[in-house]
């Protein structure tokens, strides 16, 4: 899973310790997401949605695309 | 922009090793760290006044202290766990599943090396220390049968 949780992060001009303390996680839980070594919970994407304004899919995608399924939708 | 020092993760390496913790600076983890050190004294007083006084009451004294304290220091990691965020309660669980695997693993090995000493040596009582490795083997293995039949029933 890739994320523009960085750039984000910048643009509102927040620390990594300032956005976790914002979502209630540890400094080092938002490094390893912004540095896509952890992928977050649902619960928690949508905490940092929440508080970017931003829908989860503008933030959070996938590497692969769909990852191999086939979608539904025509 | 963020700076290179918020590039690395920088986990508390000293709190995790010595203490136990992540260094959340939590109220949960104050407690668990106040908590274990009183514990702790109570216990080195206890044990201490054993061997300075060896009778059987201060022995008795002593062995509670202990399990009381060994009981208690579970239930406030179990507390302290439960405070912790998604990351690092993923890696205490992940820590949880390597010790368990490793112990019921060195518990099985230590059973059946035990045993086939024992199969050279039946009549030394003292050789039949292989028992409490095998009820160790068998009580972990029984938790985990229990946690997974009624963790199922929640989903």
């Amino acid at each position: 899973m890739r994320n523009d949780l960085r750039v984000l992060r910048a643009r509102h001009n927040l620390t990594q310790a300032e956005l976790a303390d914002r979502l209630g996680v540890s400094r080092q839980t938002v490094n390893a997401i912004e540095t896509e070594r952890y992928d977050p919970s649902l619960p928690l994407a949508f905490k940092i949605a929440a508080v970017f304004g931003q829908p989860v899919e503008k933030i959070f995608f996938a590497e692969n695309g769909s990852g191999g399924a086939r979608s539904l939708a025509k | 922009m963020p700076t290179d020092s918020e590039n690395k993760s920088r986990w508390p390496v000293s709190d995790m090793l010595l203490r136990g913790t992540f260094a959340t600076q939590t109220t949960a983890e104050r407690r668990l760290v106040v908590r274990n050190k009183i514990v702790g004294a109570l216990v080195f007083v206890s044990v201490m006044s054993a061997r300075i006084y060896p009778k059987r009451i201060t022995a008795e004294i002593a062995l509670f202290v202990l399990a009381a304290a060994c009981t208690y220091y579970a239930w406030e990691k179990r507390k302290y766990f439960q405070s912790l965020d998604e990351l690092p309660r993923r890696i205490e669980m992940e820590g949880m599943a390597w010790a368990y695997s490793i112990g019921l693993l060195a518990a099985l090995w230590l059973a059946g090396i035990g045993y086939a000493v024992s199969l050279h040596w039946p009549f030394d009582p003292k050789l039949l220390f292989w028992v409490p490795f095998l009820l160790v083997a068998v009580v972990l293995g029984l938790v985990k049968d229990l946690y997974r039949y009624f963790a199922s029933r929640r989903y």
